[in-house]
C-alpha cells in the first residue's frame, strides 16, 4: 500500500537492520551471556584463592563448593535435600497458586466480592509471614503439612494481588468490542478477558513462585531432618561453610530452572505482546 | 433504514448530552455527523450502536428498535481495538467465528484483498502501522456484513497522507459492501469527501444545527472548486454551530456560496 513512504525507513532502515544482525544478534540474545560475569567471577575467585590471598576456611573457592556438589550427589544426599524442598515448593506453589488465581479471579470479577473481602487479605499480608510460623507449627505439626501451608501462604498473596490487578485493569475498549459482536459472558471470559490478563497473571506465578523459594526455607529453618534449608543449618552448626555455599548455589541453580521453566511453558502464548522487552520486531512498510 | 426519533440523553450526573435528534439514513447513504468537541456526536453514535441506552426516544433500523448491539450494526472506533493476541486473520474474522471456516475464510480473504494487506494474515497487530491497523479494524466489521456501519472518528489519529489514501479505500469498501454509513468526524474536508449528506451538530445540548447535502459522485477531486465551495460550507456552519451570534460576515458570504452551489 501507498502509504506515506518515508525515503528516510526505505533507505536506511535496512542497513541499520543488517548491521544488527551481524554485529549482535549472533551472540547477544545467547542463554551464555548470562554466564559471562558468574563464571568470570568465580574464576577470578579461584585464582586469589590459589595465591593464598583470602581465607579459604570461611570463603572456600569455586573448586571446593563444586566438589562439595559433586561429593552430595556422588552421596545421594543431594537428590534427597534437593528432592524433598523441590516437593515443598511444588506442593505450596501449586496450592498457594491455585487458591491465588481463583480467590484473585472471583475478587477481580465481582465488585461486592473485592469489597468484602479485600480488605482483610489485605491486612492479612501485612502480617510478615515468619509470624505465621509459631501458629502453624500449633496447628499443623512440626512436619510437612505447615511447611507446605508457610509455603502456600507467600505464594498466594502475589498471585492473588497480580491476578486481581489484572482483571481491573482489561481494557474497556476492548472489551466493548466484544460487546458490539455480541460475545455471550462466557465467550467474552474465553476470548477476550483471559488472553488479556494473561501476561499479567504470568508475571503474578513467577513472583509467587519466587516468593516459595524464599518460604522454604524460613519453613526449614523450623525444623527439617532433610531438604536445603536443613544443609544450610546443618552446615552452620558443623562449621562447614563449604556445605552451606554448596546450599546456595543449588538454591540459585533450581530457584532459576523452575523460573526458566515457567517462562518457557508460557512462552508461546505470550508472543504477541509488544514490549519494549521483546526482541526486535520490526515493522515492515 | 436507519431512523432516529427524539432521541435524548441526559447522563447520571445532569449533563444533556442530546436533545430531541431525528435522524432518516437512506439505504447505502453515507452521512458525516461534525461538530466540536462536547457535542453529543460519540454519544449519538453509541446510542445508534447500542451501546448506551437514550434517555428517551428511540433508534430503529428497518423498523426494528435498538436496545443493545445488533448483528445489522457494526462500528468502527477511532482506535483500532484490535486484539493484540490474534492474527490479522483472526482479528478480522473476530465477530464471524459462528459461520462455516470455509466462508469465514473466503471472506476473510477477500476483505485482506479489498484492504490492500493479502499476505498480511498471519501478521500480529504489533506489526502492523496506524493505518494498516484501522483497515484491519474496518474490514472486521465489513466482514459480518451489516447494514449499517458506524465510525467513530475513524481516521482521525492518522498522519494526513494515510487518512488520504484510507479516504479512497474506504469509497472501494463502501461499494464492494454497500453499507448504510454514519461517519463521526471534526474535519470538514473528510466529511466532504465521503459523505453524499453532512449533519453539523451545535452543543449544549448536543444537537442538530444544519443539514448540507452534496453533490453525488466518488471519488471526489478535492482540487476542483466545488470541493473547496462545499467544505466552506461545512466550515461556516460549524463555526455558526460552536459560535452563535458570532462572524456575522462570514454568515453573509456563506449564504452567499450556499445559493452559488
Amino acid at each position: 500500500m501507498s502509504e506515506a513512504p518515508s525515503p528516510q525507513g526505505n533507505v536506511t532502515a535496512p542497513a541499520l537492520k543488517q548491521e544488527k544482525t551481524l554485529t549482535l544478534s549472533g551472540w547477544q540474545n545467547s542463554w551464555f551471556i548470562g554466564l559471562l560475569v558468574p563464571v568470570g567471577l568465580g574464576l577470578l575467585h579461584e585464582l586469589v584463592a590459589r595465591f593464598g590471598l583470602i581465607n579459604t576456611r570461611l570463603l572456600p573457592p569455586p573448586s571446593a563448593i563444586l566438589k562439595a556438589i559433586w561429593d552430595l550427589a556422588l552421596s545421594g544426599e543431594l537428590w534427597t535435600h534437593a528432592g524433598a524442598t523441590l516437593l515443598r515448593v511444588a506442593a505450596g506453589f501449586a496450592s498457594g497458586g491455585i487458591a491465588g488465581l481463583v480467590l484473585g479471579a472471583i475478587s477481580g470479577v465481582f465488585h461486592l466480592t473485592r469489597q468484602l473481602i479485600d480488605p482483610l487479605l489485605q491486612a492479612v499480608r501485612a502480617v510478615p509471614s515468619i509470624a505465621w510460623v509459631p501458629l502453624f507449627i500449633l496447628w499443623f505439626g512440626i512436619f510437612e503439612t505447615s511447611k507446605v501451608v508457610l509455603i502456600a501462604v507467600g505464594v498466594f498473596f502475589p498471585v492473588y494481588l497480580g491476578v486481581t490487578q489484572a482483571i481491573l485493569s482489561v481494557d474497556r475498549k476492548i472489551v466493548e468490542v466484544g460487546r458490539v459482536f455480541r460475545l455471550n459472558q462466557i465467550s467474552l471470559i474465553k476470548r477476550v478477558l483471559l488472553p488479556a490478563i494473561l501476561p499479567s497473571t504470568i508475571t503474578a506465578l513467577r513472583s509467587g513462585l519466587g516468593l516459595g523459594w524464599m518460604f522454604v526455607v524460613a519453613a526449614e529453618f523450623m525444623g527439617a531432618s532433610e531438604g536445603l534449608g536443613y544443609l544450610l543449618i546443618d552446615g552452620q552448626q558443623l562449621g562447614r561453610p563449604t556445605q552451606i555455599l554448596a546450599a546456595l548455589v543449588i538454591f540459585a541453580s533450581l530457584g532459576k530452572a523452575t523460573d526458566a521453566l515457567l517462562v518457557g511453558i508460557t512462552r508461546p502464548w505470550l508472543a504477541w505482546q509488544d514490549t519494549a522487552g521483546q526482541s526486535s520486531s520490526p515493522k515492515e512498510l | 433504514m436507519l431512523q432516529t426519533r427524539a432521541l435524548s440523553k441526559t447522563y447520571a450526573n445532569g449533563v444533556q448530552a442530546l436533545q430531541g435528534i431525528d435522524l432518516d439514513v437512506a439505504p447505502g447513504e453515507i452521512l458525516a455527523i461534525v461538530g466540536g468537541s462536547g457535542c453529543g456526536k460519540s454519544t449519538l453514535l453509541r446510542l445508534i450502536a447500542g451501546l448506551d441506552l437514550p434517555t428517551s426516544g428511540d433508534v430503529t433500523v428497518n423498523k426494528e428498535r435498538i436496545t443493545a448491539p445488533h448483528p445489522s450494526i457494526g462500528m468502527v472506533f477511532q482506535e483500532a481495538r484490535l486484539l493484540p493476541w490474534l492474527t490479522v486473520e483472526k482479528n478480522i474474522g473476530f465477530g464471524i467465528d459462528q459461520l462455516p471456516k470455509a466462508e469465514q475464510t473466503r471472506r476473510i480473504e477477500q476483505a485482506l484483498t479489498l484492504i490492500g494487506l493479502q499476505g498480511y494474515g498471519q501478521r500480529l497487530p504489533k506489526e502492523l502501522s496506524g493505518g494498516q491497523a484501522q483497515r484491519v479494524a474496518i474490514a472486521r466489521a465489513l466482514v459480518a456484513q451489516p447494514t449499517v456501519l458506524l465510525l467513530d472518528e475513524p481516521f482521525s489519529a492518522l498522519d494526513p497522507l494515510t487518512r488520504h489514501d484510507l479516504h479512497n479505500q474506504m469509497i472501494d469498501l463502501w461499494k464492494a459492501y454497500r453499507p448504510t454509513m454514519v461517519m463521526v468526524t471534526h474535519d470538514a474536508e473528510e466529511a466532504v469527501s465521503l459523505a453524499d449528506r453532512v449533519i453539523v451538530m451545535a452543543p449544549k445540548p448536543g444537537r442538530i444545527a444544519e443539514e448540507i447535502l452534496l453533490v453525488s459522485g466518488r471519488p471526489r477531486d478535492r482540487l476542483e472548486d466545488s470541493f473547496a465551495m462545499a467544505r466552506r460550507r461545512v466550515l461556516t456552519a460549524l463555526d455558526r454551530a460552536m459560535n452563535p451570534g458570532e462572524n456575522r460576515n462570514r454568515d453573509a458570504i456563506s449564504a452567499g456560496a450556499g445559493s452559488w452551489w
